[in-house]
């Protein structure tokens, strides 16, 4: 009973010291941690004084809490166990006794008895507050102290490099914010089953290079710039995907323009959307008469037969709700009317521009211009022109032709082909594609394209879309920057290049 | 209940002894605490100091406290070893010659080898059987030394001329290696009061062998916290430079480490020590006193060593700073 009163007693004086030497340890090792936490937070603030750091309060905080962490953690590895509290406790005058108490714990020999009677008087009126004081070292305090003052301080000033982290940080997250929409209308064109794989790697690929250049902005200029690269790269895509009459895609793309266009009012949105929604309605009640029109010539038609179809076009804008929409056609009907297809359709072109240029620019300053104009030009040369001719030899000439069908829609870019001239070596072959000894070469069905020019026809070469070069040459200068191939100092010259094209 | 209550008369008479002692010896406290502790723990004793300190007085003081046969041999180069030992002598009983053994001087409880490095190594090993098994060989004969026994032997450290310096070997016998230091002026004023006036020191035994024996059991099982068994052990260890956690000085300045007999004889001492000091259990600050003693004979320093005029003491000094007990 006496044994037992003894090494629950000594036992008891351990576990006393036990907490207390670990509540000494946290608070040592806590203030240990929260001093080393707030050095680097000091010197992160500091340092953000001068170099842009946007999240530096909360790298400084999160010091703070991992300094405060690791000293918990610390003290949880460092508590000691019983032994070692009772070597401790020992070290506070007691000459190794409690340590040979504890472990003789259960015995009851003379030696032992005497030791833990021993150890029991000596620690009567012990307390583990007296023994493990819970006093900061002074330096340490002081160092606390000093480096809590600089980092308030530090904090509290609003340098120009603290002013151009909190403006790169708008830009990012509005780069962020654009690339979350790409990423949104990336996913709806994949859907699109009317775009073959390689046209959604392109749409894909476009949609990359975008969101790359997107966070790469290092100014709200570049992100702009990046924006209205986009614009463009889009409004290129719309033309060839109409062109193509991929009109759900062409739509995709509009919608995710629109979407990313901070200058539209939601109710803005709304109208446009209508708008083309009634254009597009419409375009399929007038497209066959407007086709049959232009693959026979206003000629073809009686006045009656244009009359129905002024009608029609009439018709349809009195049933639009969109002021400008409905002005248009009325302009297209007028020119229906007056037999002028040529204005008619550039009428119906002209609005559609106008929506898109509205959906990709708020303010609709965004020029669209080859959309409407160049369809109406083109139009015209190429019914005007025609006919067939055979000659020897190679010439040059300015070609102008429609070579392909379909409506209103794809006018912009006829338009556009109707404005190149060739010059340079190429070969003419004749309409009806026969050999001819004249002629070298043969004519192909791929990208090989047959031009009639007067009495001599010609055969250019593959013809490639202007946008697509340059967007080759540019992604194939920009893989080249990344991979270092070009020199550093050259790379913003290239760049601006770019930039410079693409305005 | 009945061991407790010897174990305080133990201790009361061990310091009752002390301060006998301390009545014919003035000073020398540290050394009459080692000698004290090398008689508990059943050791042997070199001590080393210039003649005129004392050392035959205290041996002699002792022997008195503890009222135990002594017997002193003077160790010269023409030493014998049967004059340490004895010899068989032929007796006439009976009108028949018998060899019959005449113990020598060895056969006593306190035996007082004087200046032990002057004898030939030949009779100096003659000890060596006497300190480590307690008997003594003549012929084939083995006889028992009287118990309890111990040698304390001396040596003056700076006559080295016609001196034969002890093996590592026999070093290694002795528990405790005493350097007994020139007493300070107020020790050696107090020395004069008492030698050279007609005041004599009455000295009265306090214990017998008996007691010595009986407390030389008690003490085995006195109880050593693991921790400081082991900070005792990491301190030998520690001497050794051959081994890869040495330390820089043991690196540095030692040939060779303390043997295992330089742990048991600072357990055993540590022992001795804390029931001196009334406790009942081993403290680190009882391994640190015994160290220097037990360890300062059994460590062989380099030449570096002498040539920076470190001595053992220091290089004990530097390990026990480098080793943290907690």
């Amino acid at each position: 009973m006496r044994l037992q009163a003894l090494d629950d007693f000594i036992k008891k004086k351990i576990q006393e010291a036990r907490r207390r030497i670990t509540m000494v340890l946290l608070a040592d090792y806590l203030l240990l941690g929260l001093t080393v936490g707030m050095g680097a937070a000091a010197l992160i603030m500091v340092i953000t004084l001068f170099v842009p750091v946007y999240y530096a309060p909360i790298l400084a905080a999160a010091s703070v809490v991992l300094g405060l962490i690791t000293g918990f953690v610390i003290t949880l590895v460092k508590r000691p166990d019983m032994r070692r509290s009772a070597l401790l406790l020992d070290s506070r005058g007691f000459s190794e006794r409690v340590i040979t108490a504890y472990e003789r714990a259960g015995k009851e020999d003379a030696f032992s008895m005497l030791l833990k009677q021993d150890t029991k008087e000596k620690m009567t009126g012990f307390r583990a507050k007296n023994a493990f004081p819970m006093k900061p070292v002074a330096k340490r305090l002081a160092v606390f102290c000093i480096l809590a003052v600089v980092l308030c301080v530090s904090g509290l000033i609003d340098s120009p490099a603290r002013k151009q982290a909190r403006q790169n940080h708008a830009i990012a997250m509005e780069a962020k914010k654009e690339a979350e929409k790409l990423k949104d209308a990336l996913e709806k064109i994949e859907k699109q089953e009317e775009l073959s794989a390689q046209e959604q790697e392109e749409l894909k690929e476009l949609f990359e290079e975008a969101k790359k250049e997107f966070k790469e902005a290092q100014s709200s200029e570049e992100l702009e710039k990046a924006k209205e690269r986009l614009a463009k790269k889009i409004e290129q895509e719309m033309k060839e995907l109409l062109a193509e009459d991929k009109k759900d895609t062409a739509r995709a793309l509009l919608d995710m323009a629109m979407e990313m266009n901070p200058d539209l009012s939601e109710e803005e949105k709304k109208q446009i959307s209508e708008a083309l929604n009634e254009l597009s309605e419409l375009s399929e009640d007038v497209k066959d008469a407007l086709e049959q029109a232009k693959k026979d010539g206003l000629e073809s038609l009686s006045e009656e037969e244009l009359a129905e179809l002024s009608a029609k076009l009439a018709e349809a804008a009195a049933k639009l709700t969109d002021e400008e929409l409905a002005a248009a056609l009325s302009k297209a009907a007028s020119a229906m009317s007056a037999e002028d297809l040529e204005s008619a359709l550039a009428a119906l072109s002209d609005a559609q521009g106008d929506m898109i240029a509205a959906a990709l620019d708020g303010d609709g300053t965004m020029s669209l211009a080859g959309l409407g104009s160049g369809t109406g030009n083109g139009q015209g040369a190429g019914a005007g022109n025609g006919g067939s001719g055979q000659g020897t030899g190679a010439g040059s000439g300015t070609g102008a032709g429609d070579s392909s069908g379909g409506g209103w829609y794809n006018g912009g870019s006829q338009g556009s082909q109707s404005q190149e001239t060739y010059e340079g070596d190429y070969v003419s072959v004749p309409e009806n594609y026969q050999d001819n000894d004249n002629l070298t070469g043969t004519p192909t069905d791929g990208d090989s394209y047959i031009q009639e020019g007067g009495p001599s026809v010609t055969w250019d070469g593959i013809r490639m879309d202007y946008q697509k070069v340059i967007r080759d040459y540019q992604k194939r200068a920009y893989e080249r920057m990344e991979s270092g191939k070009y020199p550093v100092d050259y790379q913003d010259a290239i760049r601006e290049y770019f930039e410079n094209l693409n305005k | 209940m009945e061991n407790q209550q010897e174990l305080t008369e133990i201790i009361d008479k061990i310091h009752a002894c002390e301060q006998e002692i301390g009545k014919a010896i003035i000073g020398q406290r540290d050394i009459v605490r080692q000698v004290m502790l090398a008689i508990l723990a059943d050791g042997n004793v070199l001590l080393e100091g210039v003649p005129g300190l004392g050392k035959t007085q205290l041996v002699k003081t002792i022997s008195n406290v503890l009222s135990m046969k002594f017997s002193r041999v003077q160790f010269t180069p023409d030493l014998m070893p049967a004059d340490v030992t004895g010899t068989n002598l032929i007796i006439k009983e009976n009108d028949k010659n018998t060899f019959q053994f005449e113990p020598g001087p060895i056969f006593a409880n306190i035996v007082l080898a004087d200046e032990i490095n002057r004898a030939t190594p030949k009779t100096q090993s003659a000890l060596l059987e006497a300190m480590q098994e307690k008997t003594v060989t003549v012929g084939k004969e083995t006889y028992e030394l009287p118990q309890p026994f111990m040698v304390l032997a001396t040596q003056n450290p700076i006559e080295n001329e016609g001196t034969y310096p002890l093996p590592e070997a026999q070093l290694d016998r002795f528990l405790f290696k005493l350097n007994v230091d020139f007493p300070t002026k107020e020790e050696l004023k107090a020395i004069m009061d008492v030698t050279i006036t007609n005041r004599t020191v009455e000295l009265s035994a306090v214990m017998g062998g008996d007691e010595i024996i009986k407390m030389r059991t008690m003490i085995k099982d006195m109880p050593i916290a693991d921790a400081v068994m082991d900070y005792a052990l990491s301190i030998v260890v520690a001497t050794h430079s051959e081994l890869s956690e040495a330390p820089e000085v043991a690196k540095k300045y030692i040939t060779a480490g303390a043997s295992p007999r330089a742990a048991q004889a600072m357990i055993k001492t540590a022992k001795a020590r804390a029931l001196m000091e009334g406790r009942f259990n081993v403290a680190f600050e009882d391994i640190d006193f015994v160290a220097y003693p037990a360890l300062r004979h059994r460590i062989i320093s380099n030449f570096d060593a002498l040539s920076e005029g470190i001595s053992n003491d220091d290089i004990i000094r530097e390990i026990l700073e480098g080793i943290q007990p907690v």
